[in-house]
């Protein structure tokens, strides 16, 4: 339901009344909202909070809510499950919804709207159509709506009301000219009433209101206050600079004792006094009664308005209520006193990631009082890197820089040094970067696990970027470990995912499950999970992927889905999206992989972390796959690559995939040298940086390349000890990917080395996708040969005749014929040509 | 910024890097010029008819909608909104 119209309507009274009806839903939420409930968080405190005052199935869903760091979108999914299960019938009022704008809260009421159970009844009352998509909603037949026009008395009932408030002291024919003067609006007949009582001359009154052409409200208001005793006028114009009030507040502010008295005199005059039902003992005054008053202390007293803004905003610290401690301080002009305030504060919203208040209270101060002190430009600059707005962040870290106070200056120093080092990398200037990221850590203080987890984390970035990973790693690890011990629990997760990703490129696949895996069982020790724990089975399934285990990456993709996109960092969604198209490469989807790539390059959301496998470039691997060579050959175009560039880390993605592509497109033997060539200066520079994962998939890479120039020793050779090279962590997807002619290389290299337990499984995997002979591969092996059968195996495909066999093993023929029955038997044949075959089709040979 | 507090105090917000702009806003009902300080110092010039005229340099849109929901909130019909290219804000 919505009931939308100006202030002063009635929206409030008649939801009131529908709501005490006997026959209206029993289990009523009320939630009276204001400009400072525009934050996701605390919108959905209030709201739970009061559902579960009204309904005991919302109980779950606040304490889901509750958790720490637990995404919005549980609770409601909780919420609006548990209520499907209820048999309460439950209306939630959302009143004054016109003051909340922020973007998350009416994301997450539209979800409630749309999802919400034939049992629960969403009424928004508020001066301005709510931001929903209202249409549809109509056109589906779920939406009751409200609106001035519905709302406007009609002269009957203008005469109804002044007859039971005020008595007969009008003529029909004044009370329809008041009806039609203030057009049925309830408010400013309401405020018609109070002037009409004790009135000798009620019908000059009517005649002059209707005579004039003021404002209806404006006229009647001072009509009203001309009537009421100086000291209770002077009391509503003082205390209307609160948007809300206790009686301890009313007397803190006019400086005189009985607010209570005060207040309840107001409400039995019936003086537009709302009482604030979800926060006990509060009010506040009717807001259109409160807008005129504002308006007219304005033009009556406006020295007084400072100091009475000051006077609540020492009231509001004392009671520990920040927020408006900090707006009643800018009102009242003391900037100094708000600066104060905010700095307090600041600590608090930076451990709840609650940055965007951080800008937002500091940007309701001059840019100069801003500037003027060290902690809130640096403040600033933290609070405007962190939402992404980075022009101004430069000046704001210059007037830190030189204005910190001398008991702050390390700290101060630290700081900026910090967020130089984040602009300098965000800019790409790496080697700035570096020093300004080891002059913060050398700033920060042993104590402040915040200050160097995330210069180390810093640091980790820089290293990281120039391919340096042992040190990256340690940096990392130190950073990880200290942005815990800060409670800063999701950011190590995030740092969890670098140290991940430096593992995998040194080829350490266990290490990095091992990371996954433990980050992994402390973001689900919460329930529901931290942020990040979907981060951690992506990271997980990318090992399980390399080692070939699709349906553990399928599995660890499911359960990240599950979770949600609330549930990742900021770079999951794009991190989840590449894997998925990964996963649908291996299965030999190509189609479908690019598509993903796709999705994947659409959702992707920049970070510090480097690029260092472009989205764009494993989309080019799979147009490979998918035969559509032309394409992969303009994304190298774009890209602007070429075979003798100078190689960095950051780029040996993608000099790989220019490797790829250029053997791919039936490479001429001389294109195929230069390829050698460029692999052989990447494999030197991948085993100096440490980097045994990459190692392996240029030397396999490298194989191919040879292969392709006829020499077939050495590919074999480099080959062989790619496989090697593979086998302790097992990693499968380097040669897999490769396809059919790694295939062959891999079954012409088991033919020197049979028993090779993870060439086998190469193979398989390698020849998986696609599969021709499926069937050869499906008969089932009997007991494994024995090394001398092999021997014997080999020799049988040759043309040799059995002596000469017999002889070139130095065994007897009698010997000889034991091992070819066995061998006969174990691959189920009965002749030597048959045996031959079998161990072609098996890939034995 | 809570509606409760006037909008000359939104300090921080004013804008440097475009000129003010002069709107013309009318609304039904007269107002009296006391209101001006109310509507961020906006003149205001009551017309035959029952139409106020609200008219002045306003530092951007947001300073705009701020007037807008200031005349909502306060149940002043709103007739027109329209840019002054005369200029003439006295």
């Amino acid at each position: 339901m919505s009931i939308t119209a100006p202030p002063g309507f009635g929206k409030t009274s008649i939801l009131a009344e529908w709501l005490a009806d006997p026959a209206s839903p029993a289990c009523v939420a009320w939630v009276s909202l204001d400009d400072r409930d525009n934050s996701a968080r605390t919108f959905w405190r209030y709201a739970l909070t009061a559902l579960a005052g009204a309904t005991r199935s919302a109980e779950q869903a606040l304490a889901v809510l509750e958790a720490a760091e637990a995404p919005i979108d549980a609770a409601l999914t909780a919420l609006v499950n548990e209520l499907d299960l209820s048999a309460d019938e439950v209306v939630l009022v959302l009143d004054d919804f016109h003051a909340i704008e922020d973007r998350d809260i009416l994301h997450g009421v539209e979800f409630l709207v749309e999802n919400a159970p034939p049992n629960l009844r969403i009424v928004l009352a508020g001066r301005a159509d709510p931001a929903l998509p209202l249409g549809r909603l109509r056109a589906s037949g779920r939406l009751v709506e409200l609106r001035a026009a519905d709302l406007r008395f009609t002269e009957h009932e203008v005469a109804d009301y002044l007859r039971a408030t005020v008595g007969d002291v009008l003529a029909p024919a004044e009370s329809a000219a008041l009806a039609q003067r203030t057009e049925g609006w309830i408010a400013a007949i309401q405020l018609a009433a109070i002037s009409l009582e004790g009135r000798t001359d009620a019908s000059d009154f009517v005649q002059n209101f209707a005579g004039d052409d003021r404002h209806v409200v404006d006229y009647l208001m001072e009509e009203v206050l001309r009537r009421q005793p100086a000291a209770l006028r002077t009391f509503l114009l003082d205390t209307s600079v609160l948007g809300r009030f206790t009686s301890d507040l009313v007397e803190a502010v006019t400086g005189a004792p009985a607010g209570a008295a005060a207040l309840e005199s107001l409400e039995r005059a019936n003086l537009f006094l709302v009482p604030l039902d979800d926060r006990r003992g509060w009010y506040r005054y009717h807001h259109l009664f409160a807008q005129m008053l504002r308006a007219r202390l304005l033009v009556e007293t406006p020295q007084r308005v400072g100091m009475l803004h000051e006077r609540a905003s020492e009231w509001f610290e004392k009671s520990g209520l920040a927020e408006d401690a900090i707006l009643h301080a800018v009102a009242a002009g003391r900037f100094d006193r708000a600066a104060a305030l905010i700095s307090a504060e600041a600590p608090t919203l930076r451990r709840r990631r609650d940055e965007s208040t951080l800008v937002r209270w500091l940007e309701l101060l001059p840019r100069p009082t801003v500037r003027a002190s060290a902690t809130l430009s640096l403040g600033l600059a933290g609070a405007l890197l962190s939402v992404g707005r980075v022009d101004e962040v430069d000046e704001l870290l210059e007037s830190a820089a030189t204005g910190a106070p001398t008991d702050e200056l390390r700290a101060v120093e630290g700081g900026v040094a910090l967020y130089r080092a984040a602009c300098a990398l965000a800019g790409g200037d790496v080697k700035g970067a570096a020093e300004q990221a080891q002059l913060a850590a050398d700033l920060a203080a042993d104590g402040d696990h915040l200050a160097r987890g995330s210069a180390l984390g810093l640091i980790g970035l820089t290293r990281w970027s120039r391919g340096n990973l042992s040190d990256a790693e340690t940096s990392w690890s130190v950073a990880v470990e200290q942005l815990r011990l800060a409670d800063h629990v999701s950011d190590s997760l995030g740092g969890t995912i670098a140290l991940t990703d430096i593992a995998m490129a040194q080829g350490r696949l266990g290490h990095a499950a091992a990371l996954a895996r433990d980050a992994l069982s402390i973001a689900q020790a919460s329930d529901p999970p931290l942020k990040g724990a979907s981060d951690m089975l992506v990271a997980l399934a990318t090992v399980l992927l390399e080692r070939d285990d699709l349906e553990g990456a399928r599995r660890c993709l499911a359960e990240a889905d599950d979770l949600g996109d609330d549930n990742g960092l900021p770079q999951n969604r794009h991190r989840l999206l590449t894997l998925t198209a990964r996963l649908h490469l291996s299965e030999g989807d190509a189609d479908a992989a690019i598509a993903a790539f796709d999705a994947a390059e659409r959702a992707y959301t920049p970070d510090f972390f480097p690029d260092h496998r472009p989205i764009a470039a494993q989309r080019a691997r799979a147009y490979l796959a998918a035969e559509r060579h032309q394409d992969a050959r303009d994304w190298l175009r774009r890209r602007g690559l070429a075979i003798d560039d100078e190689l960095t880390y950051l780029t040996e993605y993608e000099h790989l995939t220019l490797a790829r592509i250029l053997l791919a497109d039936g490479a001429e033997p001389t294109t195929a040298a230069r390829v050698t060539e460029l692999l052989e200066r990447m494999l030197d520079s991948a085993e100096q940086g440490g980097r045994r994962g990459s190692a392996i998939e240029v030397r396999a890479l490298l194989s191919l390349s040879h292969a392709r120039q006829g020499r077939l020793n050495q590919a074999l050779e480099t080959l062989q000890s790619a496989v090697r090279s593979a086998e302790p962590e097992g990693h499968v997807r380097p040669f897999a990917d490769e396809g059919e002619r790694m295939a062959r290389m891999l079954t012409l290299l088991a033919r020197s080395t049979p028993r090779d337990l993870h060439l086998r499984r190469l193979i398989d995997a390698t020849n998986t996708t696609p599969a021709p002979d499926r069937s050869a591969r499906s008969v089932p092996l009997g007991p494994p040969l024995s090394e001398r059968e092999f021997d014997v195996l080999r020799l049988l495909r040759s043309d040799l005749g059995g002596a000469a066999i017999a002889r070139e093993l130095s065994v007897s023929l009698n010997t000889l014929r034991t091992h070819t029955k066995s061998i006969y038997t174990k691959l189920g044949v009965t002749s030597r040509r048959e045996a031959v075959t079998r161990a072609t089709q098996l890939q034995l040979l | 910024m809570p509606s409760h507090l006037p909008g000359s105090y939104r300090s921080g917000v004013t804008s440097t890097d475009t000129p003010p702009t002069c709107y013309a806003i009318r609304v039904a009902g007269h107002l009296d010029a006391g209101w001006a300080v109310w509507f961020d110092g906006m003149h205001i010039t009551t017309e035959s008819g029952g139409t106020t005229l609200l008219r002045g340099d306003l530092a951007d849109q947001a300073a705009l909608h701020g007037i807008l929901n200031r005349l909502r909130d306060s149940g002043l019909p709103l007739l027109s909104v329209n840019i002054d290219h005369s200029r003439s804000t006295s």
